[in-house]
Formats: C-alpha cells, structure tokens, sequence
C-alpha cells in the first residue's frame, strides 16, 4: 500500500518536528508542518493529505477545532486531535467536529501509530458508505422518475384504447339505428309479403338490434365512468337505497319490488355514483330470483372492525345464486355468466360496472352464496367515521 | 328548389337517418312538408341563398329548421351561427337533432342559440313519438 501522507498542525516547532520524525520512522510520508490554522488549510488545500494531526491550540486566529470544522466540511479530511487538553468541555467541544480520534499528550508512538491506523480505515470505510449511498440515492430518484414516466405512458395508452372504443361503439349506433328502424318496418308492415318460413326473421334481426343497442350503451357508459368527475363526501347511504328503490317502483309501477332495508351507516363516497352501484346491485338481485322461492331481498351492513375504517354493505338475494368456482368472472364486462335479457337491465355489464365504480372510490367487491341459497354480493367503502 | 316553403328543413347527412324519418313520418301520417339539405353548406343554401341571391329569402323559410352536428363540410355548429348572425333567420326555429351524448355538445348549441336539443331516438317507435312532439311543439299553428 502506498504509503499515507500525513499533515502536521502544531504551534510550537519542536514538537512538530518530533512528531515528524517518529511518523517518518513509522513508515508514513509528511506533507508539511503548520503552525497556524490559515496555514494548515493553506498546506492541506494544496496536499490533500489522508489524515491531519491537529493541536486544538494554534498560532494565528483559530484553533484546531475551527479549522477541523472546515477540513471536514470542504475537504472531507478526517482529523485526529492532539491536546494536552483533557478538560471535559474542550472534549464535548472537540467532539462536535467529527474527530477520528483524540490523542492526550503526551503519547506513546504506539498509541499514535494505532490511532492513525484505525483513523485511516475509518475514514476509507465512512467515504465507500457515503458514496454507497449516494448511488442509492440516485437509483432511487431515477427509478422513481421510470416508473412516473412508464405510468403515464401507459396512462395516456390505456385513455387513447378508451376513446378509440368509446368513438367505434358510437358511431355503431347511426348504422344500428338502420336495422333496428328497418327490421321494425319489416315486422310490422311487410311480414305478409315473406315466405312462411321468413316470416319470424324481421323479429330476429330486430331483438338482435336491441339487444346490440343496449351493449353499445352499456359499452358507452362503462367507459364513461372513468372520465365521470367525482366528489367524495360523507353520504347518507339509507336515502340513497330507498331513492333508488322509489325509482324502481316509479319505473314499473305495480311491480312488487320485496327489500328489506336494515340499518346502513354513513360512508365517505360520490353520491351519484354510489347510488350508480345500488342500482346495479338492486337490478342484478331483482333479476335473478328463484322460480321456486318467494323473492326476499336484504340491504344490509356488517358492523365495522375494530382495526378496520372501512364500512361493508351487502345486498343478499335468495335467487338462483351463483357458481363459486367463477366468482371472480362475475365482474367482468360483458360477462358470460350474466345471462343475457332482453330487458332494460340485462347486458353483463351492471356488475363490472359497480366494480369499476367502487375501485374510483377506494372500495372493492366481492360475492358469496347466501345462506340458504341465492347469492351475497359484498361491498367496502372508507367509513365515514 | 320548392317555391313555396316546407315545414321543416331537415339538415341530416346520413342517407338511413333520412329514409327513417321519412318512414316515421308516414307511420305518423303526418302531413307535415318536409324538405332535405344533405350537410350544412346546403342548409345555408336553402335558407340564406348564395351571396348574390338574397332578394327574395327569408319569404319561404321553413317553420322549423332540425339540425344534425356532425356534418361533413360546414358541422351543425357552423350553420346555426351563421343562422343566428343572419337577421333574417336570427329567430327562426332551429332545433339540434343529434346523436351526440356528450353534454358540452349540447351546452355549446344552446350558447350559439338552438331553440331545442332533441336527442336522436336509437329506436324507430321511439323516432316516431319524438316526431309527433316536435310537430306538435313547433308546429301547430
């Protein structure tokens, strides 16, 4: 190993000079001897010595612990203070500027060569750990920046897929306008003038149409939602139920609609948009009852945890269930297992729908077979506690 | 051109939508006269004349004018602000008949000043109801 060159800051010359020579003999090189502060940082500016061995009292305007201070902060020199000095206060003081030792005088060359030695490892091991966490650091930020910047793009990717479909779906409809008005006309007007066996094809084409219709609005809407701006307050989740339900009646007058409705706290989320889910719940568990059962319909709430802030809704039916082996299918648009209807409700969509909605506001669902037969579905929103 | 003056001019650049409503229109028996401009620079047209030809309009305009935006050449838009800045059609009926679900569709027509927003039917029963309440909103006399 190269050997260590060293810088001397003593006022008083012969001591200097002595130390000199055991550090010479000790196998070190010797850059200089400095009596005052302004020349130890004349001398270590231009020699950029591995360590100093600094008496604290100095000739000139500073002492060794100022210019220790400034050997640490501009150069990053480490120091090792020699002092006759062993008062406790001078100590605290010495301490403050980052020594890597403190050798009292008088000293025995054994203490100094071992002080210098485990100063200069220390020194070495302080730099590769700061520079070792330098490069963290800026593997850190760059990561950072990476992954910011791959979001966005795959942000702005996923918006520019959204509108191509959201563009594709609506310029469906003026052509789907034609064969819903055209297979309309043919129905009603011109079957007579069909081949027997043609004659329920105008019917077809037209159901087909409809039902065309309702995906691409469905299409439409979920899409939408994405965009749908959103106010997060705390609301009352029992108006929003009943709401929906007096739509529901409104909308089918004489239609026995069986809710029941137990106690539903507040929650934090959009209004509009929770009452968006309910309506999806209520129609899916409206529509899928039980041939052979009563309808029985609950809205309910399962008590909060005690670790968790967040409020679970359900909406238990006790219709034709579902197949717990697919569950997690359930919420997918368009989904198979939402058997088509003809009617307002039935793409597929409704629960994808709830679920994109939930996910926008910080809340998840899931589904469970009710006890008893039928299905849960499951709904978890902050609390508005 | 007609001499004298239709009922309504509707402005309508696809050639489905027009047949459709022409069929509504008949599953109505509405006897409503209706004439066609197949984008806005026909539209214009037809109710302001080329720029030489204005002694005589604005005697035979329609009593209500229905207005599709999205138009090859000159959009709905265009037409109902020239429409507007014209005193001669400046309070004339013009009422948007639009496919377009996007509300800032529908905020801009009223700024520029279309008397009614009318969404296009996705359904032929419903094409032919939403005629009859425009005849009877804006025509009856």
């Amino acid at each position: 190993m190269k050997r260590a060159t060293l810088l001397i800051v003593e006022d008083e010359a012969i001591v200097a000079a002595d130390l000199e020579g055991r550090l010479v003999r000790m196998g070190y090189a010797v850059c200089g001897r400095a009596a005052s502060g302004e020349e130890a940082l004349a001398l270590a500016r231009t020699h950029r010595p591995r360590l100093v061995l600094l008496d604290i009292q100095l000739q000139g305007t500073m002492d060794g612990i100022e210019v220790a201070h400034i050997l640490r902060a501009e150069l990053e020199i480490p120091v090792i203070f020699l002092s006759a000095n062993s008062d406790e206060t001078m100590i605290q003081r010495a301490s403050l500027a980052g020594p890597y030792g403190y050798l009292l005088k008088p000293f025995n060359e054994r203490e100094l060569h071992t002080n210098i030695e485990v100063a200069l490892h220390k020194h070495q091991g302080d730099r590769q750990l700061a520079a070792a966490h330098l490069e963290v650091q800026r593997l850190n930020s760059t990561l950072e920046q990476r992954v910011r910047e791959r979001t966005a793009e795959v942000e702005a990717e996923l918006r520019e897929v959204e509108a191509i479909a959201y563009a594709v779906a609506h310029h469906l409809r003026s052509p789907l306008r034609g064969m819903e008005g055209f297979a309309y006309l043919l129905r009603t007007r011109f079957t007579e003038g069909l081949a027997e066996q043609a004659r329920h094809l105008p019917q077809a084409i037209h159901t087909s149409a409809i039902r065309m219709g309702h995906l691409l609005d469905d299409l439409l809407r979920f899409i939408k939602l994405r965009r749908q701006p959103m106010q997060i307050e705390r609301v009352d989740t029992a108006a929003i139920v009943h709401d929906v339900l007096n739509e529901f009646a409104s909308l089918e007058p004489g239609r026995l609609i069986e809710v029941r409705i137990d106690e539903l706290p507040h929650c934090r989320a959009d209004a509009t948009l929770l009452r968006q889910v309910f309506v999806e719940l209520l129609s899916n568990a409206l529509k899928f009852g039980h041939k052979d059962r009563a309808r029985a319909i609950v809205v309910g709430a399962h008590p909060p945890g005690e670790d968790s802030d967040r409020q679970i809704y359900f909406v238990r039916d006790n219709g034709i269930g579902l197949d717990a082996r697919y569950a997690d299918k359930l919420f997918r648009l368009f989904s198979p297992l939402n058997p088509p209807h003809a009617s307002r409700e039935g793409t597929g969509a409704g629960l994808a729908i709830a679920r994109r909605i939930l996910e926008r506001m910080r809340g998840s669902i899931w589904a469970e077979p009710s006890p008893g037969g039928g299905a849960t579905l499951l709904f978890s929103l902050p609390g508005a506690a | 051109m007609s001499v004298a003056a239709p009922d309504i001019l509707l402005v309508e650049d696809s050639e489905t939508d027009i047949v459709l409503f022409k069929f509504a229109q008949q599953s109505n028996r509405s006897t409503t006269t209706i004439e066609i401009a197949r984008d806005g620079v026909e539209a214009i047209e037809f109710l302001l004349g080329g720029e030489a030809d204005t002694a005589n309009r604005g005697k035979s305009l329609p009593r209500l004018v229905l207005l599709d935006l999205n138009m090859p050449r000159l959009d709905g838009f265009d037409v109902l602000q020239r429409l507007r800045a014209d005193p001669r059609t400046a309070s004339l009926a013009v009422v948007i008949f639009s496919a377009s679900d996007h509300a800032s569709d529908e905020q801009e027509a009223r700024r520029l000043g279309a008397s009614g927003y009318v969404r296009k039917p996705s359904r032929f029963e419903t094409l032919c109801t939403t005629l009859a309440e425009l005849e009877r909103d804006w025509l009856q006399r």
